[in-house]
């Protein structure tokens, strides 16, 4: 992750983004062992105030990874577990008759909270898939015609296997571009392996774990990150980044607008992670995959030969020039 | 002329085939193999009736082997199978139906065209047809390439141009020249006509370079664009009516471990990058060489004409010449390279770093720029797809001794050109000792080990 060495570190406002985000993510790797660019890309996400999509297969610490990143946060934490019977009101609160006040009362869904676990997220009907959409978007629900805000910060934290096909509803592609992000944690070395093993033998640290960033805090830090500079260049780079998506003959649908805006938020936000107080071609590098790859649909025969859009994405950022002189 | 806009349309197709299969620009074999083929003596002699069923399945042929050896490489001749498991592809993959369509029509017209003009007499008539069916032909291809995933390169408005400066020029020749003689226009001395003639040709080639562009194009062409939906509407149908590939595999069962494919193994006789490099060298040594022919042809007929003027002018004696076009055009050509070199020569001044004009942050960016030149002429060129920390890896790995001072001037110069920072003066006297430390540094092994 930390391609670019950080030579000299930008006082004020950056400075600050870089202390909290060394604290919380020195907090998070007291459960998650090694890791740190998954953790960091989590961060990022959480920074831009998007949301996180974190696929792999079951048991490398999904679901670990972000009730750690939750408890680090003085926040209000919900989780839902998405099953093929969970209904969109199960989701976004209903109104209900209250027989003593003899009244329609709202009774707020798992949804109105500041971070929220959305645990294997395909499993869930479309239906119920797509209650999210206003939610992680506009940062509101609507009830029975009824507009409700949400808290901010917002952040939706998503994990979905990408093995088990069975039973499961691929997210369309609506949902997919509301992610700001998509991580993959992967399988631990062999270390590391053995260190969670140890780690884990007495107790469960996501017990002890104590949050260590307030959610003022936070929107205060998500206020700065959107003060990163980002010159002209850069911005014309990532502009060509997600424009030769659309020209790539192995992809049949390009990054949106909106994946342009999610790629020059991140690349601020990582920027000021970094220490640094603008953005330079690395960040935008680094973040490429992870915020557009997800974003795509390949062609069939790119489907058909087996190449996936991380590695289309890999192609494009090797043939756009990077603003150098 | 016939090449020119061939290797246009080829070029512009080749984008749709993937890096790892053979070039469709392939396909432009069928030019040369028709019109050598036509040029034989014997099939000269042949029955109208006779040539016409020998071209046409000659070149059935030659365009079924085209489509096996281009699109289904990986199957073998001997199979019978493979023109059903052509169709069956082309009927699952939208792409490769497109490929074989345009290998179709592409190399069926350039079988056409190398056949027709087998039978003809090159000549100024000839030069004019072809200039005009090129132009079409080209504007077509335009249209169709923006109609499919093909980028349309910069170069089509100066091809545009090419075609337009050329057929105006011997159009306008021509007319004049009809014109005097047919006593339409006043006899007037024949440096006016001609200066105009050019000045004209000039002005319409410029505007054509101004104007013609994509979506100039595609406004013109918007009639065709109707076609070509409904066309492509008719072909959707057609392929709908071809037999459908087999079942597909089925996924292992729950629980079950998913086979992973075994790797391939790489066959050079399959890798089809040499092949497409050299279809490039092959196209753009023919557009060299039908330039220079097109523009010698062009002189040649200029002055043939300037000659017949000054042999009918009365009262006008010429100087015993001579007359050696070859000198001409080599003390032409000659004068044209001397230019060429003067005007390169003009362009690296320009592009060498002066002495720092803007301040010390101009001047962090330009021992940058030397320590770039320093070390591209050390072998280590910078690739347009590297960042300046990616570069500095490879400078640092490649020459270990100067990494300390390569990586201050790289971060002194992402800081002023990314974060728009002002340098203080100890910090420029730093990347200027640095940048003295490197180009006091002489050549040695590791440099040599660093081109290598």
């Amino acid at each position: 992750m930390d391609a670019a060495p950080n030579f000299e570190r930008d006082g004020g406002q950056t400075a600050a983004i870089h202390q909290a985000a060394e604290k919380l993510i020195q907090n998070v790797e007291q459960v998650i062992v090694g890791k740190r660019e998954v953790i960091t890309l989590v961060l990022v996400a959480l920074l831009c105030e998007g949301h996180a999509l974190m696929e792999d297969v079951p048991g490398v610490g999904k679901t670990l990874l972000a009730k750690a990143v939750a408890r680090s946060l003085d926040c209000e934490f919900k989780r839902i577990q998405f099953t093929p019977d969970l209904l969109p009101s199960d989701v976004t609160g209903l109104n209900y008759f209250n027989q003593k006040t003899g009244q329609f009362e709202f009774l707020p869904g798992p949804i109105m909270a500041s971070v929220v676990l959305a645990d294997e997220i395909n499993r869930a009907t479309p239906r119920t898939q797509a209650c999210l959409l206003e939610a992680m978007q506009e940062r509101q629900v609507t009830v029975d015609s009824e507009t409700k805000l949400l808290p901010r910060p917002f952040l939706v934290l998503a994990t979905q296997n990408p093995i088990e096909l069975e039973g499961t509803f691929p997210l369309p592609e609506a949902q997919l571009d509301r992610f700001l992000l998509k991580v993959r944690q992967g399988y631990p070395s062999a270390e590391e392996e053995e260190a969670i093993v140890l780690r884990f033998e007495q107790t469960n640290p996501l017990d002890e774990l104590r949050s260590v960033l307030g959610g003022p805090e936070l929107r205060e830090l998500q206020a700065d990150c959107r003060r990163v500079k980002v010159e002209a260049s850069i911005l014309e780079y990532i502009v060509s980044l997600c424009r030769a998506t659309r020209e790539h003959p192995a992809v049949r649908l390009g990054a949106s607008p909106r994946a342009t805006q999610g790629l020059y938020q991140a690349a601020q936000a990582l920027a000021a992670v970094r220490g640094r107080g603008f953005v330079i071609p690395d960040d935008v590098k680094t973040l490429a995959g992870p915020v557009l790859a997800h974003r795509l649909i390949v062609s069939t025969e790119a489907r058909l030969r087996g190449r996936a859009k991380e590695a289309a994405v890999e192609e494009i950022v090797a043939q756009v020039r990077v603003p150098v002189e | 002329m016939e090449v020119c806009w061939l290797a246009a349309i080829f070029l512009a197709l080749d984008s749709l085939a993937p890096a790892d299969q053979p070039p469709l620009a392939l396909a432009a074999w069928l030019y040369p193999a028709a019109y050598f083929l036509f040029r034989w003596d014997r099939l000269r002699t042949w029955p109208f009736r006779r040539e016409l069923a020998a071209g046409l399945a000659g070149g059935s042929l030659a365009l079924v082997l085209t489509v096996k050896v281009l699109l289904l490489a990986d199957l073998s001749f001997l199979d019978p199978a493979w023109p059903l498991e052509g169709l069956a592809r082309a009927s699952v993959s939208k792409l490769i139906l497109k490929r074989l369509l345009f290998i179709l029509i592409g190399g069926g017209f350039a079988w056409a065209r190398g056949w027709i003009l087998a039978g003809r007499r090159v000549n100024l008539k000839g030069l004019l047809t072809g200039f005009q069916v090129g132009l079409v032909v080209l504007l077509v291809t335009m249209f169709l390439a923006s109609q499919g995933p093909v980028s349309i390169p910069a170069a089509w408005a100066l091809i545009m141009a090419f075609f337009a400066l050329g057929l105006t020029g011997l159009w306008l020749a021509r007319s004049l020249e009809m014109a005097r003689v047919e006593g339409l226009i006043a006899p007037r001395p024949w440096s006016v006509i001609v200066t105009a003639t050019v000045g004209l040709v000039l002005l319409l080639g410029f505007l054509v370079f101004a104007l013609v562009d994509r979506d100039l194009l595609n406004l013109l062409l918007q009639p065709l664009a109707w076609l070509w939906r409904l066309f492509i509407r008719l072909i959707d149908f057609l392929v709908s009516l071809l037999p459908k590939p087999g079942q597909l595999e089925r996924l292992p069962e729950m629980g079950q471990a998913i086979p992973r494919a075994a790797p391939e193994e790489h066959n050079p006789l399959l890798d089809f990058r040499w092949v497409r490099i050299v279809a490039h060298i092959f196209f753009t040594v023919s557009w060299v060489c039908l330039v220079a022919g097109v523009l010698f042809r062009g002189l040649t007929d200029l002055l043939r004409w300037l000659r017949r003027r000054w042999d009918q002018t009365p009262g006008l004696a010429l100087e015993a010449s001579d007359y050696r076009l070859r000198d001409d055009l080599r003390a032409l050509l000659g004068w044209l390279k001397g230019l060429l070199v003067r005007l390169w020569r003009r362009v690296l001044k320009w592009r060498r770093p002066g002495p720092a004009a803007g301040g010390e942050a101009s001047s962090v960016r330009d021992v940058y720029r030397r320590l770039l030149d320093w070390a591209a002429a050390r072998g280590l060129t910078r690739t347009g797809q590297e960042t300046p920390y990616e570069y500095l890896e490879r400078l640092s790995l490649a020459l270990p001794e100067g990494a300390e001072d390569f990586g201050l001037i790289t971060e002194s110069y992402v800081r002023v050109r990314y974060g728009l920072h002002r340098p203080d003066p100890a910090t420029m006297n730093l990347v200027r000792e640095s940048w003295r430390r490197i180009k006091a540094r002489p050549r040695n092994r590791s440099d040599k080990r660093a081109r290598g």
